[in-house]
């Protein structure tokens, strides 16, 4: 259809009975639509552009130093160069030692930390979308508690090794809770998974307490307190590979922002779109909660990535899930890769949780953000 | 009223029932609108015309049982996958502030849902999208956060999702929920307008509140009371104030003029 087929309203138009009976109305109302002021074509698209190219290109620098960054004293460059070679590309600049520590031990922490961190603040940002509620983060079904059980189980138990396993068996396990006790008081509607999952979630807690207060001394305890906090310091390349593998899943829910925008209209709108408004909600919560398992067996439950990255993007870019859901990966990852390479190197040769340095850093930027006044509210 | 003939396909209604838990929100309607034609769903508060309206989109409430058959030009709407379904018939619901950080062409865009494939998008997104703001006159509107805009300016901005949800295809189904509440008369007469322009080839049924509106805009009026349909058919036959006082309970004295009708009403005298 073009103008000239489908003339602007208020131009030309066929006169009818209530016109004809209304000219002064009519007439009020015929410079309301086609002159509106425009705000400047696209004004939101390519600032989203500019930031997905911006935090690309930091992500990128930041893997190199956070390689590099340590005691041995290799330059960011170096340990691109190291990178590169064992992917195939150049020799490698380093020594075997050297080599060994930046591709075998820093390159996999720092891509986990991308892998959980985009991870977190794309399931962050659906939860919020699907709960309809601000304060949702990924662990809204109880996922982070059920794996904390787990983890200090074996935490307790002395057996480190399994950690990641049993971590993924405790979410798994409060996963299956929270939507067992759902559809036993009456059906997984998503506002009865949230609350079974608010449920399930303290019951784990409590758990752990009493574990913790039952068996924990000494190591154990600080093992349990990292765990709790959230931690990357125990990755290598297999549960590295088990975070990407937790991205993975993460970025195969990029394609539903559009869903989730449908789903903002409203129920019975969404369901006019063909979308079956119950059935996608439910679908994308459990989704979303297995994605999460996944990446808290290797990383502990860290905070405020899940919760606070989306808000941030969305302060820049608006609520647009098509934006909103790729801009929080990015921004996700580049937040844990830093406060990872913080709470690694700024202490040295102690080891801060990440958990902790991700609220420290976190915090003030999104407050500084918020008064940057750009707070829609 | 003069209008052109009816082309295209038609919206049948048959034997149509929601019940929720025993109780019917829509009861054993039947009515039909015709293509080209501009078609007023008018009741009393609760008489189901919203219900009838998301019933006919294909949307119940959680646990409502829905019977009976409803068919645009001879195909069984009902019985179609959703996705096809939301092809053929869009849904302007009353009261649409939902999505309110989305820009207006953001929203409209939402309108192609059902055309989308795996990864979210369609082929012609941009084109249906602007053809859509363009037909509904927003496109002055696109790049504006729904928030910011008037009850007037959403009003177009949903119209013109709904546009885009059947751009591409043949003109289908258009159900609007009391499109022009909330819109003072300047804006009800633009939207009216634009209205009346989409039912030239397409049947367009719209909820009203407001009878003389009904009996001066619209080319046919349905009469639904608790459910069920009470009378259909041209305005000046349906709106009687006989039924007017059977259905509303209150006096009405209409007063139809060829450039429009006036209703009053009194409480009745009893």
């Amino acid at each position: 259809m073009t103008r000239t087929e489908q003339p602007a309203a208020g131009r030309e138009r066929p006169a009818t009975a209530a016109e004809r009976a209304s000219t002064a109305t009519t007439r009020a109302a015929a410079h309301i639509p086609a002159q509106l002021p425009t705000r400047g074509p696209r004004r939101r698209r390519s600032p989203a552009l500019l930031l997905a190219l911006a935090l690309g290109a930091l992500l990128v620098v930041g893997v190199a130093v956070a390689a590099s960054a340590g005691p041995a004293g290799i330059g960011p460059l170096e340990a691109l160069g190291a990178i590169l070679a064992r992917l195939g590309v150049g020799e490698s600049p380093l020594g075997a030692v050297d080599d060994a520590i930046v591709v075998d031990l820093r390159l996999p922490r720092a891509l986990a930390a991308c892998a959980v961190g985009a991870g977190l603040a794309i399931v962050g940002a659906i939860m919020q979308a699907l709960v309809r509620n601000p304060l949702a983060d990924p662990y809204l079904l109880g996922v982070s508690s059920g794996a904390s059980v787990g983890a200090v189980l074996v935490l307790i138990a002395g057996l480190g090794v399994l950690l990641p396993v049993a971590a993924f068996v405790g979410a798994l396990a409060a996963l299956l809770a929270t939507l067992g006790l759902a559809a036993a008081a009456g059906g997984a509607t998503p506002t009865r998974t949230v609350l079974a999952g608010v449920v399930v979630a303290s019951a784990a807690s409590a758990l752990v307490s009493l574990v913790i207060f039952w068996g924990a001394d000494g190591d154990a305890y600080r093992e349990i307190l990292a765990w709790l906090l959230g931690s990357l310091a125990a990755i290598t390349w297999p549960t590295a590979l088990v975070a990407l593998v937790g991205a993975g899943l993460a970025l195969a829910l990029l394609p539903t922002g559009r869903l989730l925008d449908a789903l903002a209209l409203g129920d019975a709108a969404a369901g006019a779109l063909g979308v079956d408004a119950r059935r996608t909600r439910w679908a994308l919560l459990v989704a979303s909660a297995l994605v999460t398992g996944v990446l808290v067996s290797v990383s502990g439950a860290i905070g405020f990535v899940g919760l606070v990255v989306p808000h941030a993007v969305r302060l820049a870019v608006g609520a647009g899930h098509a934006r909103l859901l790729p801009l929080s990966a990015l921004a996700g990852a580049l937040v844990l890769l830093v406060s990872d390479t913080v709470a690694r190197a700024a202490f040295d040769p102690r080891e801060l949780p990440v958990g902790i340095v991700t609220a420290l850093i976190g915090a003030p930027v999104f407050a500084a953000l918020m008064l940057s006044g750009r707070v829609r509210t | 009223m003069s209008g052109p003939l009816p082309v295209g396909a038609a919206l049948e209604v048959e034997s149509l029932s929601v019940r929720v838990r025993g109780r019917a929100l829509v009861d054993d309607a039947t009515w039909s609108a015709p293509a080209g034609r501009l078609t007023a769903l008018v009741g009393p508060n609760g008489a189901g015309k919203s219900s009838m309206l998301r019933a006919i989109a294909g949307v119940v409430p959680e646990r409502a049982e829905r019977t009976g058959r409803v068919l645009l030009g001879g195909e069984r709407l009902d019985a179609l996958p959703p996705r096809e379904r939301a092809r053929r018939v869009a849904l302007v619901e009353q009261l649409a502030d939902g999505a309110p950080q989305l820009t207006a062409r953001e929203a409209v865009r939402l309108g192609r849902t059902p055309h989308h494939r795996m990864l979210g998008f369609s082929l012609g997104d941009d084109r249906h999208v602007a053809a859509a703001l363009d037909a509904a006159g927003a496109m002055a509107l696109a790049e504006r956060p729904l928030a910011e805009l008037s009850g007037g300016e959403l009003q177009r901005v949903h119209l013109a999702r709904a546009l885009a949800q059947q751009s591409g295809g043949e003109p289908g189904l258009l159900l609007l929920d009391e499109p022009t509440n909330h819109l003072d008369v300047a804006w009800q007469l633009e939207l009216l307008e634009l209205v009346r322009r989409l039912a030239l080839d397409r049947p367009v049924v719209m909820t009203v509140h407001d009878l003389a509106l009904a009996a001066t805009h619209a080319d046919r009026v349905v009469l639904v009371d608790r459910g069920r349909v009470v009378a259909s058919g041209a305005p000046s036959d349906v709106l009687t104030p006989e039924r007017i006082r059977a259905v509303y309970g209150v006096d009405a004295e209409i007063d139809a003029r060829p450039g429009g009708v006036a209703i009053r009403y009194r409480r009745m005298a009893s």
